[in-house]
C-alpha cells in the first residue's frame, strides 16, 4: 500500500522515514518525496505508532480521506494525458476545476503539501515524461507530439522540454538513433506508449 | 531508460529470468543476489528488443559517481563549493567534464545542471521546512546570486512561490509544538 506524508521532501526526510519504519519492523518497497510504499497493510496498531512518531518528527502521515484526494488527483492526471482526447482540452486542471472554491483550494494545498509542487507543474511534467517515451520509441515528429499533449506550440514543448531536462527534444531523438537496429525490432505496441505509465 | 514504462518493462524481465531484484530505478536497478555470466547475457538480449541497453559496469558506475558527488556536495557538506560545479565534479571525478557531462545526460534523461537545480530545491524545502531558515539565509548559504534568483528557480522547478512553503513552514511547526 501507499503512505502519503505531508512535509518530506528531502533525502534528510526520507533517512527519517527509514528509521522509524525500521525501528518498528515495517518492510518497505520504496521510499520517495511524499510516500512510502509498503508490500502490505499497516495494521491499526502498526499505522497509530507510525504515524505517531512520524508527527513527532515533523512529518504528517495523511488521513484515509486525504490519501484518496491524492489518488484520485494522480489518476485523473494520467487518464487525461493518456487519453486519446487531451489535444482538445481547454483547461487541463478542469478535473479539480470544476469543484466548489474551498474543494479547489483544500485539494491544491494538499496536493502541494504532499508532492512540494504544484498541481500543474505535476501534470506538465507527466507531459513531459509521455513525450520523452514518444521520442525514444515513436516516429512522430516533435510538431506532432507538441499537438498531441496539447502544448501551445513547438517552440512552447521544446522549453518545457528543456524546463524539466536541461535537454533539448533533438538531443533525445538521437539518443533512438544511437540505440541502433535494435528499435525497429521492437513489436509494435498495441496499447501506445504510454498507457503504462502509471505503476 | 526514461520512464516508467521502461521501469516496468526491466522489472518484468529480471523477474522472467528469476533475478532477485530492488525496485527498478530510472537508469539503474540494484540486484539482491549475484547473477551469472549467462543471466546477464540472456538479459541484454531479452532488453534489446525494447532498446533498452545494459551498460557495462563502467559506465554505470560512472553516472553512480557523479550522482554521489553531488548529492554529497548539496546535501551532506556544511558549505558549497567555491568554484564552478563543473570543475568541482571534474575534479572529484579525475576526468573531463564534457565527457561526463554527455554520459549523464544520456543515461539520465537529464543535464547534470538540471540534476544539481533539483537537488538545490529540494535541499531549499527541507531548509525552510525542516532548519526553519529564512530565504534570505538560505539564498546565502546555497550560493544563490540573489533572492530574486532562488525564488525564480524555486517558481519554475516546483510551480510554487517561496511564500506557499512559508505557509507550510508555519503549519509544520505548529503541529510540532504539540511536543
Amino acid at each position: 500500500m501507499e503512505i502519503y506524508l505531508k512535509y518530506m521532501v528531502s533525502i534528510r526526510c526520507r533517512m527519517i522515514a527509514k528509521n522509524e519504519l525500521e525501528s518498528l519492523a515495517i518492510p518497505h518497497r520504496n521510499i520517495e518525496a511524499g510516500m512510502i510504499v509498503i508490500p502490505s497493510r499497516l495494521t491499526a496498531s502498526q499505522d497509530k505508532l507510525l504515524r505517531a512518531r512520524l508527527f513527532k518528527m515533523g512529518i504528517e502521515m495523511l488521513s484515509r480521506e486525504s490519501s484518496e484526494i491524492i489518488e484520485q488527483i494522480v489518476r485523473s492526471v494520467d487518464e487525461m494525458i493518456n487519453g486519446p482526447s487531451l489535444r482538445s482540452v481547454k483547461h487541463e486542471d478542469a478535473f479539480i476545476a470544476n469543484r466548489s472554491k474551498s474543494e479547489v483550494d483544500f485539494w491544491s494545498e494538499l496536493f502541494a503539501e504532499v508532492k512540494g509542487i504544484s498541481i500543474k507543474q505535476y501534470i506538465l511534467s507527466q507531459k513531459i515524461e509521455s513525450v520523452k517515451v514518444h521520442l525514444l520509441y515513436s516516429d512522430k515528429k516533435v510538431k506532432e507530439l507538441s499537438s498531441q499533449f496539447n502544448f501551445r506550440s513547438v517552440e512552447s514543448l521544446r522549453n518545457e522540454f528543456k524546463k524539466f531536462t536541461g535537454l533539448t527534444p533533438s538531443f533525445y531523438r538521437q539518443l533512438k538513433s544511437k540505440r541502433g537496429e535494435g528499435i525497429e525490432h521492437r513489436p509494435k505496441d498495441e496499447s501506445g506508449p504510454t498507457k503504462m505509465s502509471a505503476s | 531508460m526514461v520512464s516508467q514504462r521502461c521501469k516496468m518493462l526491466v522489472s518484468a524481465e529480471l523477474d522472467k529470468l528469476g533475478i532477485g531484484h530492488e525496485p527498478v530505478n530510472l537508469g539503474f536497478v540494484a540486484l539482491i543476489e549475484d547473477v551469472t555470466i549467462e543471466q546477464l547475457d540472456q538479459l541484454k538480449v531479452n532488453l534489446q528488443p525494447s532498446g533498452l541497453e545494459l551498460l557495462d559496469d563502467k559506465r554505470n558506475i560512472l553516472v553512480e559517481r557523479i550522482k554521489n558527488v553531488i548529492i554529497e556536495m548539496i546535501h551532506y557538506s556544511e558549505e558549497l563549493p567555491k568554484e564552478n560545479y563543473s570543475d568541482y565534479i571534474s575534479r572529484k571525478i579525475g576526468l573531463d567534464y564534457t565527457y561526463l557531462s554527455n554520459i549523464f545526460s544520456e543515461v539520465k534523461g537529464i543535464t547534470i545542471q538540471q540534476f544539481i537545480i533539483v537537488h538545490k530545491i529540494e535541499k531549499v524545502k527541507e531548509m525552510m521546512l525542516y532548519d526553519q531558515l529564512s530565504l534570505k539565509e538560505i539564498s546565502y548559504r546555497l550560493n544563490y546570486s540573489s533572492l530574486g534568483h532562488l525564488s525564480n528557480q524555486f517558481k519554475k522547478i516546483t510551480g510554487l512561490s517561496p511564500s506557499f512553503f512559508k505557509k507550510l513552514q508555519k503549519k509544520r511547526a505548529h503541529n510540532l509544538e504539540f511536543f
